[in-house]
């Protein structure tokens, strides 16, 4: 059946679109827990996702697309310009296809992978966004307050999706 | 130089920077400049929002199950408060309207359509919060179908909370005051002082230690008495006047000694909030 085909093809794209509305919704639902005096923590579930997806279809070109129109979506739907995820989530899926090979395809590489990766990303934003005045963060504030607890659930949302996103990535593959 | 760029990765590295710095760049300055967005970024955001929506819905059972219950565990202590305060609220409710229609005299007398401290409210629940730790901005489900413009503020409960930067056709964006954008216009406040003037100023940041605002541009804050309630002037833009901010708490001055800021605390939870609602200015009792 080609429709249904087509279908499957398309489960990881809508997965991570889903993950990208899903954020918003729990960054919402969980404010008071991850927005308080003493911390202030970025969500990473679609970024833990896209890490997966490079280490496990390194050689998939077409997934570039994939990243930067939903990178597009995003900063339209949470900011309302272009320049965050759009540029975010495409290197990020770069960078894991090109490292994929020198690793080893085990859970914790994978997570040695993708906290490195977030922590790179976290630093290359809070220079970019301050440089625009789109956030006036002092570097105390992220160092003590943002980095840290932003890692630390980056971790926890590794451990509670890795295995869900294993499964797709494997049973789903994105035209290959 | 041939040595520089035979170094791909350096190379890549370099040019998403400087692509990202121009993309961030020029779409900031047209999200500030335009009243609202394009066709194609309005329609995908629309699209977004009703995704949202449908992904809402069981987290938001779930959480008002949560708030009920917590409602009824609470429920003997407010009676008892409520109880005390009834009458005072009868009271208060007749000479409200009394005032009122005396205000509604007064304006047709003065020929006045609309004053500063005429508004409307559009309620919206609220349906998505940016998920990156250094953005306050949530989206709601009521955008320009329902009259919300940019720059409009927003309310939670009886406090101001935001303001809107970008009304799609059913969602919009609000930036929270606890926001650090130093690119959305600031908010305009004034108080009452002891000695009966009028005191004006401009929320310019918040204090995340704290929790408090930070009013800055006050000509005389030796007049301003502790726990004052602060409130919009209606002065520029789409806020009209008499939105209530929050009380003052402290009084200090800037790093270098030279102008004054106000602490202030706010009124609503900039936190915890489901349900706003929109102000839109200038439309109640209006002929």
């Amino acid at each position: 059946m080609p429709i249904r085909r087509i279908l499957t093809n398309w489960v990881i794209p809508l997965s991570l679109l889903l993950a990208v509305v899903i954020s918003g919704t729990i960054s919402l639902y969980f404010a008071p827990l991850i927005h308080t005096k003493y911390i202030d923590a970025g969500l990473s579930l679609v970024q833990v996702g896209i890490v997966l997806l490079g280490l496990n279809a390194e050689d998939n070109k077409k997934l570039v697309w994939v990243t930067l129109v939903l990178g597009i979506i995003a900063d339209w739907y949470y900011f309302g310009f272009l320049g965050i995820y759009a540029i975010l989530f495409p290197a990020t899926l770069f960078v894991a296809q090109k490292i994929s090979r020198f690793i080893p395809r085990t859970f914790w590489a994978y997570l040695l992978i993708t906290l490195a990766i977030l922590l790179t990303w976290q630093i290359y934003m809070f220079g970019l966004v301050n440089l625009f005045g789109v956030a006036s963060v002092s570097i105390e504030t992220f160092l003590i307050n943002s980095l840290p607890a932003t890692l630390i659930l980056g971790l926890v949302i590794y451990c509670l999706t890795y295995h869900l996103w294993m499964w797709l990535i494997q049973k789903y593959p994105f035209y290959q | 130089m041939k040595r520089f760029l035979k170094n791909t990765r350096l190379v890549i590295i370099l040019a998403v920077t400087v692509l990202a710095i121009v993309i961030i760049g020029v779409t900031v300055a047209l999200r500030n400049s335009q009243r609202g967005p394009f066709f194609a970024q309005r329609y995908t955001n629309d699209s977004t929002s009703i995704v949202a929506k449908i992904v809402n819905w069981p987290f938001e059972q779930v959480d008002n199950g949560v708030k009920s219950v917590q409602d009824l565990l609470d429920t003997y202590q407010e009676n008892q408060k409520l109880k005390e305060k009834v009458d005072t609220v009868a009271a208060t409710k007749v000479r409200n309207s009394s005032l009122e229609s005396e205000n509604e005299q007064l304006k047709k007398a003065l020929k006045l359509k609309e004053t500063l401290t005429d508004y409307d409210l559009v309620e919206a629940n609220v349906i998505s919060r940016t998920p990156s730790s250094w953005s306050n901005t949530v989206v709601i489900d009521q955008g320009s179908n329902n009259g919300i413009k940019k720059n409009m503020l927003v309310m939670s409960g009886t406090g101001l909370i935001g303001q809107v930067v970008e009304a799609d056709s059913i969602n919009s964006k609000v930036e929270l005051l606890t926001s650090t954008n130093s690119s959305v216009n600031k908010i305009s406040v004034q108080l009452n002082a002891d000695d009966g003037t009028v005191v004006h100023g401009i929320i310019t940041g918040f204090d995340k230690k704290s929790g408090y605002l930070q009013l800055s541009q006050i000509e005389n804050s030796d007049a301003i008495k502790k726990n004052t309630k602060v409130y919009t002037s209606g002065l520029g833009g789409e806020a009209p006047k008499g939105l209530l901010v929050g009380k003052v708490v402290k009084k200090s001055k800037d790093g270098f000694g030279l102008s004054n800021i106000v602490e202030v605390k706010p009124a609503a939870d900039l936190d915890d909030f489901d349900i706003v609602s929109v102000v839109i200015k200038g439309t109640a009792n209006a002929d």
